[in-house]
């Protein structure tokens, strides 16, 4: 193996270092040793010192500009820019001191929700390179062990990562190290090294200082009394004696640190979400202009979707016109899409019920429901007589067409009242049989009154027979809707009705036809 | 194109006993059957059935077809029926109610169009629309589309369109009487034209179907 080193560490020479390479920031990193070990991981932590101020939208303010903290004892200055800096304002200071220095200092209070979604934004894009992304307080920490050979080697990829990362942010560390928490550690002390074997973490780590392991005052209080200063003075300490002192937490962190117990990361799922818009070069009047814009927007989705691995439920059209005006369209999936042909058709059909009074200007596609993409099956040989496609494509084009409200599937429901024995329903849906009583195959949306004249049941002109079988339904007090009801079958020529006479009132009503 | 593919033509009349077998689905009621060319409502073509009210439109006449069909293909499109189609009535007469989708076009230009996709996809398995009375180039498009989908159309209309030509295979007319329907064929491709066929809602042969009354 080919073993290189740029400035050697002060630390002697051990077995474990042939595949160290400790390099300073900047120059070229010649080793790349491949990485084969399934569970051998290589985080790399981004430590971003500026992120209080870049994540307000004031941070391309052109004068000394700091974020500051609520304390109890005051307000502290969190993080200063460079120009704050020249004049001596450091973070830790108090607010009113920092004014002193400088009273030009513009300052704002920290905005730690901002601050998130900064790292979430970040994250996001750091996506492209590895699925496995924790977010921290103050950066990020990438594994990027299972993307090394993807990428071209570890180097190109940190090269990657680490253009990137300058230009969304002022100076920020790159570390590379092993485990999680000595990324963590070496990108927030500021030191950019790049190892890859566990052997190593203890050289890089030893010196610096054992604050960082420990947080609360009293524990530091000990540390400072036993003359423990650096991580590698704990780490020489006897481990029973430190956890009698500190307790077994600090020993699980330092076996953490140095790779000795796994260290589990919650993971950063970004929340999938697509928006693009297109800005039209003339105001568009007729709708045939827009298809090329639409058809461009639709092949950036695509692109989306399956770097995302994901199909899509809903899309939904924005365009604004040039007098403001706002035309919202969605465009609803009878099921989960991936194949832009299909959506473009939809998408024209949904645009033919557009009535434009504005000519068009800007034209923007949403989209936020997905669902993960399911790989096609296909038989290898076709049994049945429609293709998959034609299965919910006809409700999809109908519904966008006609509207989701227009196009509906019925189903029964389990109750007494024939108003309430049945819904609406999505197409396809299955509802429960129905009992065995014999119910009328039109139900008129509501009652129809019935006449008696010279004691007999008359609809219009017709005299209803009665049937000498009645059904009573009384049902629903439960729900304020009470119905006492005696139920006939009655006919009048070819004509089966179902009517009922309603116990309360006394009055006949026709409510159905067989 | 060869002979045998010329014979497979729906528009190729060969005769009462030459009629390919799948090309008609029987309706169940055997004094209708007997005088339809196919034994049954014609496959892949339109039939229009003309009654005095659409609001009453005798659904038991063509329920055991739709029955029989229903499993053939996914779907089976209503449209703009006049009243709600009761699913406690349909179910109990063997119609599996999850397989209907109910469409409710605002105006009669959405009616025709969902009509045509809904004819023409390959995915019903019957299409049964009311409607206005239908002028002949888009009657003529339903026909086509019908024919494209094999699909089984039903188009109830009223009886004002006895005044006008029709283009679908099959045009009935049903007369309300005391004791059913009396049939009128009016057009029908291939066939003799049968007056006065009576049927009465009990007299359905299906298996499928519930006897009523």
């Amino acid at each position: 193996m080919k073993q290189v080193r740029w400035n050697p560490s002060p630390e002697p020479e051990r077995s474990g270092y042939e595949r160290l390479a400790v390099i300073t920031a900047g120059s070229p990193i010649l080793d790349q040793t491949p990485v084969n070990d399934s569970a051998h991981h290589l985080w790399l932590g981004i430590h971003l010192p500026f992120l209080a101020l870049e994540s307000l939208d004031e941070c391309s303010a052109q004068g000394p500009f700091a974020v500051f903290e609520q304390h109890r004892q005051g307000q502290q200055i969190v993080v200063a820019n460079q120009l704050a800096r020249k004049s001596g304002i450091l973070e830790g200071m108090s607010l009113t001191a920092a004014r002193t220095l400088n009273p030009d200092l513009f300052s704002l209070c920290r905005n730690r929700s901002l601050e998130h979604r900064r790292l979430r934004q970040l994250a996001t894009t750091a996506g492209q390179w590895t699925p496995r992304i924790t977010l921290l307080e103050d950066g990020l920490l990438l594994d990027i062990s299972g993307s090394t050979r993807l990428f071209g080697g570890m180097t190109q990829l940190i090269e990657q990562i680490h253009a990137w990362i300058r230009t969304e942010s002022i100076d920020p560390c790159v570390s590379l190290m092993p485990t999680a928490a000595s990324a963590l550690l070496c990108a927030r002390t500021g030191k950019a090294s790049r190892i890859t074997a566990k052997e190593c973490i203890p050289s890089v780590v030893r010196s610096l200082p054992a604050a960082h392991l420990i947080t609360d005052a009293q524990s530091h209080r000990l540390l400072v009394q036993l003359g423990a200063r650096t991580i590698g003075d704990l780490i020489r300490l006897p481990r029973d004696g430190l956890a009698r002192r500190f307790g077994p937490d600090l020993l699980v962190r330092i076996d953490r640190l140095l790779g000795r117990l796994p260290d589990p990361q919650a993971v950063f799922k970004p929340a999938l979400q697509f928006k693009k818009s297109c800005a039209l070069d003339a105001e568009i009047t007729d709708i045939e202009f827009l298809y090329p814009a639409i058809r461009y927007l639709l092949e950036k989705l695509s692109a989306y979707l399956s770097v995302q691995q994901v199909m899509l439920e809903r899309l939904q059209w924005r365009f604004t016109g040039e007098r403001g005006a706002r035309y919202r369209l969605p465009v609803h999936l009878a099921k989960p899409r991936g194949d832009i042909d299909e959506l473009e058709r939809l998408s024209r059909l949904a645009l033919e019920g557009l009535k434009i009074s504005d000519p068009i200007v800007n034209l923007e596609l949403c989209a936020h429901r997905f669902t993960p993409r399911i790989p096609a099956h296909k038989t290898l040989f076709d049994q049945t007589t429609w293709g998959d496609a034609h299965d919910d494509s006809l409700v999809e084009r109908l519904q966008t067409r006609l509207g989701k409200h227009a196009v509906h599937g019925i189903q029964a429901q389990v109750d007494h009242r024939p108003e309430n024995a049945w819904r609406r329903c999505r197409p396809g849906e299955a509802g429960p049989v129905s009992g065995d009583r014999k119910r009328p195959l039109w139900l008129l949306p509501s009652p129809k009154a019935i006449h008696i004249s010279k004691g007999c049941l008359t609809i219009g002109t017709q005299i209803l027979r009665l049937d000498h079988h009645c059904e009573r339904i009384c049902s629903g007090w439960w729900d304020h809707q009470p119905i006492r009801r005696d139920y006939y079958r009655a006919s009048s020529g070819s004509i089966q009705a179902w009517i009922f006479r309603d116990l309360d009132s006394g009055h006949w009503r026709l409510h159905g036809i067989f | 194109m060869n002979l045998d593919a010329c014979l497979q033509r729906q528009d190729i009349w060969r005769g009462k006993k030459a009629l390919p077998a799948d090309s008609a689905v029987a309706t169940g009621f055997a004094a209708l059957d007997n005088c339809l060319p196919g034994k049954g409502w014609p496959r892949g073509a339109l039939t229009e059935i003309l009654v005095e009210n659409i609001k009453r439109s005798p659904l038991w006449l063509i329920l055991p077809a739709l029955s029989r069909v229903l499993n053939s293909r996914p779907w089976q499109a209503w449209i703009a029926p006049p009243a709600l189609p009761y699913p406690p009535g349909l179910t109990h007469n063997g119609l599996d109610v999850s397989k209907i989708i109910i469409i409710e076009p605002e105006n009669q230009a959405d009616i025709l169009w969902s009509a045509e996709q809904s004819l023409r996809s390959n995915a019903c398995s019957a299409v049964i629309f009311w409607s206005d009375h239908l002028k002949a180039a888009p009657m003529r498009r339903l026909q086509l589309a019908a024919e494209s989908g094999n699909t089984l159309g039903i188009c109830f209309q009223g009886d004002e369109a006895l005044r006008h030509h029709s283009l679908a295979t099959l045009r009935i007319r049903c007369k309300e009487t005391a004791s059913g329907l009396k049939i009128d064929l009016l057009k029908c491709r291939g066939g003799p034209l049968c007056q006065n066929i009576s049927i009465a809602p009990d007299s359905s042969t299906s298996d499928a179907l519930t006897t009523f009354s």
